[in-house]
């Protein structure tokens, strides 16, 4: 095996000219976006057509029912969150679609902790707003003049819900999980290996240190 | 062009190979959850050693830089789909190799690296001669002086400490190849510290 701190020096040695650096510095900025591909250019624009199809038809059926008094309150208020869905679909899509990158500032700008915290609060949001639509839609359902049709649609909506949603969560869940266990090993590996390393540098500083007999 | 070390004007701790290997494991983890910091600091681990090997390969180091940021282009889109993080540094050496080749084509040095060697066998019981006696910046200087399939070898070997069969992936060569570049590379850059030093 080498000596490790071969490695370094020569690394060291090497002679860069600052302005050719700079200029590699700035390119490899470029590399890092996530830059569209145009298949997933063509979905964004897509769902941004989707996402503003969303918003108008769902702002109009919100206009409408808030005009007829025997209409349902809580539908009105569904139909106006679905057109505020729709709405962010579109300005998301709009400004992934012209940036010619799918990515955010918040996200890029997040540190590991913050990222820690905002996956699982997204995948809370998603899981909260999909319960909060179903039971919303049961109470109009019970509001509805033929209330057991209305049931058995809502039911069946769960169920495939739940057949869908409940094993995507757990598998991904388990990816994660597998994820994270590999990753605290391999922190305990890098420990392992600086205290190594540590203990190799004061053996020699020992060794020097000890006058000779 | 005024020129200064490359740590002075990239920075950052340095590594030993096993810690580098680690933490680079570590990353491709990170990454792959969906840690936007990790590929950058993945990058900027690895982008000195790149450097060194890729300057070792090219004329200029203008186009050691063009060569770099090409095998990031051809990396980066790639790295979340690598089906074994441990064999990333392997991986990403054979395609910083194939890059730094394509710049070459159709140049003597291309011609060099695509020729093969006879294989190890003949010198197989003796021992290489080993470097205690030089010091980095000889050996730096040594390099340099050497035929490139031997100076490609011998750095790849004093950089990350890859094994033959390792090498042989990278330089596309059999491992016999590899095995005698190597012997060869060691008793000429001994010849060549001795004789100027």
């Amino acid at each position: 095996m080498n000596n490790p701190e071969l490695r370094d020096r020569l690394l060291e040695l090497e002679i860069v000219t600052p302005e050719l650096a700079a200029r590699y510095n700035e390119k490899k900025k470029a590399i890092f976006e996530r830059r569209l591909t145009p298949t997933l250019r063509v979905m964004w624009v897509l769902a941004t057509i989707m996402g503003a199809g969303f918003f108008v038809l769902f702002s109009y059926a919100a206009i409408l029912t808030l005009q007829d008094p025997g209409f349902p309150r809580i539908g009105t208020i569904l139909f106006s969150v679905g057109a505020l869905f729709g709405l962010g679909w579109a300005i998301l899509g709009i400004s992934f679609v012209k940036k010619g990158t799918a990515s955010l500032e918040l996200w890029n700008n997040a540190t590991l902790k913050q990222m820690q915290t905002m996956h699982p609060a997204v995948a809370g949001m998603t899981w909260v707003f999909c319960v909060l639509l179903m039971v919303a839609c049961q109470m109009m359902a019970n509001d509805m003049p033929d209330t057991a049709r209305g049931n058995q649609m809502i039911l069946g909506g769960m169920v495939a819900m739940l057949m869908f949603a409940i094993p995507t969560m757990i598998m991904g869940h388990d990816t994660k999980s597998e994820i994270f266990m590999r990753e605290k090993f391999l922190e305990i590996e890098l420990q392992l290996a600086e205290l190594r390393k540590l203990a190799a540098i004061n053996d020699n500083n020992n060794k020097e240190n000890t006058p000779d007999d | 062009m005024r020129c200064v070390l490359y740590s002075e004007h990239i920075g950052g701790a340095s590594l030993t190979t096993h810690e580098t290997q680690i933490r680079s494991e570590l990353l491709l983890l990170k990454h792959r959850a969906g840690d936007e910091k990790a590929l950058p600091q993945l990058v900027s681990i690895w982008e000195r050693p790149l450097f060194y090997y890729i300057r070792r390969l090219v004329n200029s180091e203008e186009d050691a830089w063009d060569v770099l940021q090409e095998v990031w282009c051809r990396a980066v889109p790639k790295i979340r789909d690598l089906r074994d993080p441990g064999a990333f540094s392997t991986w990403l050496y054979t395609i910083a190799r194939n890059t730094a080749l394509n710049h070459l084509r159709d140049t003597i040095h291309f011609r060099e690296l695509s020729e093969t060697e006879a294989d190890f066998a003949a010198s197989q019981t003796v021992a290489a001669p080993l470097f205690p006696a030089f010091t980095a910046e000889e050996l730096h200087l040594g390099l340099a002086k050497l035929k490139l399939p031997h100076r490609e070898a011998l750095t790849l070997f004093f950089l990350e400490d890859f094994s033959h069969a390792e090498i042989a992936a990278i330089t596309s060569v059999p491992v016999g190849t590899v095995k005698s570049r190597l012997y060869n590379a060691k008793i000429a850059l001994r010849a060549i510290l001795e004789k100027e030093l």
